[in-house]
């Protein structure tokens, strides 16, 4: 629960950037800061309680055969945890910095989506335990940054 | 191994490939679409039928012949893309790479590379045919045009535009969700099983493959444009757009879910193996 609300924050603004961005303006920051502060509470709360690792599933793509099965899992361990918060407070500070950088910009609402979802994918890298889920979000990571380079 | 060498010209595989970059500058959108998407999968379906299912003897003779053929062209046209200023040239280097790929997986001898080859002809139908939708048509439509030179920030002011040059650049590179991915997997983890060596050098697909989708895609999304005639530039039509989301969206919606084409093209494929 708490695990899936400190990974709620980064793509739910993600996808108010993207949707509803060009509506709500600046006033989609003030939700970006909430959503990430809802975030960032659940992970320090996530840290104070020493739990055992538990496994998900988040998603299978089916397998195709017995050989091939592709699950990808994430599982909350004390470290990823740990970087989980790491990586959120420091993109609470970026995007509060990316906020003011970034107010001239006519696409500042989609440079600020970007962030998020390259803050997301980055949060789900720190808690998968699994090859597959690995390769994706390093390759969500890799289109991220791409984007963001190139914006 | 003559049927080899006929299929191989058709696939194509290196010494006999260059026909296809030649033969797709000079066609026209359907003609290009048609040959990209499915006279080179009927390649895939000769070599199925007339190698693998005819004469298995032959086909595991000379496997390892075909796998270094299909390795050395893979190699070469994916490093080609690179060199290239013409962009329907470089997606037909594209297709000659992915080509190859399955050429790989169907003679690697493996379900796992069998069935991804399959899947892999599939994903390179749709994605092919809509860069070459991409190229051949909305870009040439507007520009006149098919050297990157002068589509530099083509895109710069139709946003439409953009973010289908990036879900089709993406489809043919792979990202995780399309069918292109899992199929570049499975034949992957299938030639490992069988033949490591090939399995590591086959792993750098993955890099090669990322560099010349994106390659094009920067060049036309970036930079200082050459003229300021791009301001005026027109949009993705809507016949344009549903053409290129009925080509993308079967991509993507398989390669979530696999599992529906198990039972279509997946019964026969064990039956292949030698």
């Amino acid at each position: 629960m708490l695990l899936s609300l400190s990974i709620f924050g980064p793509i739910a603004s993600a996808l108010i950037y993207f949707n509803f961005g060009r509506y709500l303006g600046n006033y989609s920051n003030y939700l970006m800061l909430g959503l990430y502060f809802i975030s960032l509470t659940s992970c320090l709360l996530l840290i104070s309680t020493t739990i055992t690792d538990n496994l998900v599933i988040l998603f299978s793509f089916t397998k195709l055969s017995t050989v091939l099965s592709l699950n990808l899992e994430i599982a909350s361990t004390n470290l990823s945890q740990v970087v989980l918060t790491v990586i959120i407070l420091v993109s609470y500070c970026v995007n509060c910095y990316a906020i003011y950088y970034m107010s001239s910009d006519a696409f500042n609402t989609k440079f600020i989506g970007l962030l998020s979802a390259f803050t997301f994918s980055m949060c789900l890298l720190a808690i998968s335990s699994n090859f597959v889920s690995v390769f994706v979000f390093w390759e969500l990571i890799g289109l991220f940054s791409f984007l963001l380079i190139g914006f | 191994m003559l049927i080899a060498l006929g299929i191989a010209n058709k696939v194509p595989t290196v010494p006999l490939h260059i026909w296809l970059p030649k033969a797709h500058v000079q066609a026209n959108v359907s003609t290009s679409i048609i040959l990209a998407a499915i006279i080179l999968k009927l390649s895939t379906y000769a070599s199925l039928i007339l190698l693998i299912n005819l004469m298995p003897n032959a086909a595991a003779y000379f496997s390892s012949t075909l796998l270094t053929i299909g390795l050395i062209s893979y190699i070469h046209s994916s490093l080609a893309t690179l060199s290239q200023i013409d962009s329907k040239v470089l997606a037909a280097y594209s297709s000659v790479a992915h080509m190859c790929l399955i050429t790989i997986g169907i003679h690697s001898n493996n379900y796992l590379a069998l069935v991804g080859a399959i899947l892999l002809a599939l994903a390179h139908a749709s994605s092919s045919a809509a860069l070459f939708t991409l190229f051949g048509q909305v870009l040439y439509d507007r520009l006149h045009n098919r050297l990157f030179y002068y589509m530099r920030n083509v895109a710069a002011f139709a946003p439409g535009l953009k973010i289908m040059l990036l879900v089709t650049m993406l489809a043919n590179s792979g990202l995780p969700g399309t069918i292109n991915w899992l199929s570049e997997l499975s034949i992957l983890t299938g030639t490992a099983a069988t033949n490591l060596f090939v399995a590591i050098i086959l792993s750098t697909t993955i890099f090669t493959s990322a560099l010349y989708s994106f390659w094009p895609y920067s060049f036309s999304t970036a930079g200082i444009a050459i003229t300021n005639k791009f301001n005026y530039i027109l949009d993705l039509t809507k016949l344009e757009t549903s053409l290129l989301l009925y080509l993308l969206v079967p991509n993507f919606i398989f390669g979530i879910n696999a599992w529906m084409l198990e039972p279509i093209i997946l019964k026969d494929v064990v039956s292949l193996l030698y």
